[in-house]
């Protein structure tokens, strides 16, 4: 088990900067998760750690010591890839020994572990079989297998639920969570699921572009997201933002609406783009000081609640109602929403106004 | 129904005669003696297998093995050489252009191709020249360098696209098992790489082992192969044609047996590619 630090990391495929500048540190033990879209240079990050690719510049190291060129064999990491890369002319018995077998350990000591893996995996009657012949749940546990029989510093997985039906998704989420809670090694989990991310990790990274938008606890990412990318990355129904100008206090949209700035909002005025949660809002009768107008755009009922398209000028705006909420379809309804909860993003740089000093000044 | 199958049956009759047709003349001939071939007709004759006699043992009154002996083990030992070498450096050279992102990799390859852009007419007067001077004319060294470098440019174009069919992860998992990158190629890519290798083989071996223009313009007696010895069988005062289709059914045999047994591979080899997964 170890610590792993990346120190302002880049790596580019010719003329795509797929990992720019990226520093990270995953503590020793902690289940870490690098979320982003595809295409954001989680993978890549993950090879960088794994040796499987060099950075073009800055380093990686393992508590403290810097691996520098060190090859993937070298550096005890053991990695689940999104396909599973399991051997196919290999039976899973000899795909779960394969990281025993270059170590050379001796066959009883390798049987011993294999057996243990394997029931707790439960694949203990599938250990004959090649992988062509298991279903992609059960290679998926192989996969897991392999990486388990022996324990390396650390876990490197690559969305290695991707391929999984939901179902199965949802089951394995679970039973990673518990793994880690029993091996107490650090994991470190690639995946462009958010709601992966905010279920087991205790550190969420969120990458786009290459580049780091923010690290935190689920908690944290949620609540205080730092830029417009992580607000509607985040959660499982996209935040919506909605264009306003900040004056005397008070934002005001382009229909008219006012909804009075949250304390985090500068003194000067500006544009700003304010971002609310669906489940931060409520449909509402009352013409409060808080509300926006529209009409209803779209309904969705969803069994414990209803979903509910909100045309508020140009903007859609979704809103988690109570599931008996049935709006018809083009009437006129009021949205109040939960002040305590907004967000304000600069409109410009997409950053969150989080207090005074970082506020862009305007005029 | 019926008439389609007629029809059908009819056109792949008339395919079958057509393209066995040399063979079959070939062989027929082979079976006659010098008079049979001359006469009119085609298959009134005795068969003997004197020609095939003639192929391996020498006519002359000493007797012992024939010139053609030479020339077959000749062909066997530089075809089998050639290949082997080929593929030994070819398979590893494709490896590391699938799999590295290596320098101008692209500028490499062609001019790798690039080789085999010019006929060997237009090389070998140069080569001849060379050869004499290094020591390399009529040896079997020389031939078997000769058409490794032949052979190398194909089989590294040609296993490349068979490595980059495969993907890497398997390897990468095996260097996160704790393997070296050779050892991870060796257990990887290397059992999946089997059928294209062995397709790739059969095709080096083909050509060498037909190749005539080298092999007449670079060798004397010692390290003739088959294809120029045969040739050098017309001419003269008479021209043996029984002993010509025989010492040709006899060189095409081995060539035939082996991509027989091979087929399989072979089919999987070139299709590989092909198949979307």
């Amino acid at each position: 088990m170890s610590a792993i630090d990346l120190d302002a990391v880049s790596k580019a495929f010719g003329d795509t900067q797929a990992v720019d500048d990226l520093s990270l540190h995953v503590e020793d033990g902690a289940f870490f998760v690098l979320l982003g879209p595809s295409g954001a240079g989680k993978t890549t990050t993950l090879r960088l750690i794994a040796g499987l690719e060099t950075p073009d510049e800055g380093s990686v190291s393992f508590d403290g010591q810097p691996a520098q060129g060190a090859a993937p064999s070298a550096r005890d990491l053991a990695m689940v890839f999104q396909s599973y890369a399991l051997y196919p002319k290999q039976t899973a018995r000899e795909n779960i020994a394969s990281p025993l077998r270059a170590r050379r350990i001796d066959a009883d000591t390798a049987d011993s572990r294999i057996r243990e893996v394997a029931s707790l995996l439960h694949i203990d009657h599938l250990l004959d079989r090649q992988p062509q012949q298991l279903s992609g749940g059960e290679q998926q546990r192989v996969a897991l297998g392999r990486a388990l029989v022996r324990e390396p510093r650390a876990f490197l997985m690559d969305e290695p639920l991707t391929n999984l039906d939901v179902k199965l998704r949802v089951e394995m989420r679970a039973e990673l969570t518990r793994l880690h809670r029993t091996l107490g090694a650090t994991f470190l989990y690639v995946t462009n699921d958010q709601a992966e991310a905010m279920s087991m990790a205790d550190q969420v990274a969120v990458i786009d572009h290459g580049r780091l938008q923010q690290v935190g606890t689920p908690a944290d990412i949620y609540d205080r997201p730092a830029n417009r990318f992580v607000a509607t990355f985040i959660g499982a129904q996209r935040m919506n933002l909605v264009d306003c100008t900040l004056e005397d206090g008070v934002l005001r949209g382009e229909t008219g609406w006012q909804v009075p700035a949250p304390p985090t909002a500068p003194a000067g005025s500006g544009r700003f783009q304010l971002g609310v949660r669906p489940e931060d809002m409520s449909l509402t009768a009352e013409h409060g000081d808080a509300t926006l107008a529209g009409t209803v755009y779209a309904v969705e009922p969803l069994g414990d609640r209803c979903l509910v398209d909100v045309q508020v000028g140009d903007d859609l705006v979704r809103v988690k109602a109570a599931p008996d909420a049935d709006p018809a379809l083009d009437s006129a309804v009021r949205l109040a929403v939960d002040v305590d909860r907004v967000h304000l993003f600069d409109h410009d740089s997409g950053l969150a106004v989080r207090d005074q000093e970082h506020a862009p000044v305007t005029t | 129904m019926r008439p389609a199958r007629a029809l059908r049956g009819g056109l792949l009759l008339l395919a079958v005669v057509l393209m066995l047709f040399p063979a079959v003349w070939m062989l027929i001939t082979s079976l006659k003696d010098i008079q049979d071939v001359y006469a009119a007709t085609v298959f009134d004759f005795t068969p003997t297998l004197d020609n095939y006699r003639d192929v391996f043992v020498s006519t002359s009154a000493a007797g012992g093995a024939s010139d053609l002996v030479t020339n077959f083990s000749n062909s066997v030992i530089i075809t089998a050489l050639a290949t082997l070498l080929a593929t030994l450096i070819g398979v590893p050279a494709a490896w590391g252009f699938s799999r590295f992102d290596l320098k101008g990799a692209k500028d490499q390859l062609f001019f790798i191709l690039s080789t085999r852009f010019m006929p060997p007419v237009v090389v070998v007067i140069p080569l001849f020249v060379m050869y004499r001077w290094a020591g390399l004319y009529d040896t079997r060294t020389g031939l078997v360098l000769l058409y490794t470098a032949f052979n190398l440019p194909f089989t590294i174009w040609m296993m490349k696209g068979f490595v980059d069919e495969i993907p890497g992860e398997y390897e990468d998992a095996l260097m996160m098992d704790g393997y070296s990158r050779l050892q991870a190629f060796r257990q990887g890519s290397l059992p999946l790489l089997v059928p294209g290798i062995l397709a790739t083989a059969v095709f080096s071996m083909i050509f060498t082992w037909n190749e005539f223009t080298f092999a007449v313009f670079l060798t004397g007696s010692t390290a003739r192969t088959v294809p120029p010895a045969i040739a050098g069988l017309l001419g003269g005062q008479s021209t043996p044609w029984g002993l010509v289709a025989a010492a040709a059914m006899v060189f095409a045999l081995p060539v035939l047996a082996f991509g027989f047994l091979v087929r399989k591979h072979l089919v999987a080899g070139m299709t590989f590619g092909a198949v979307r997964r």
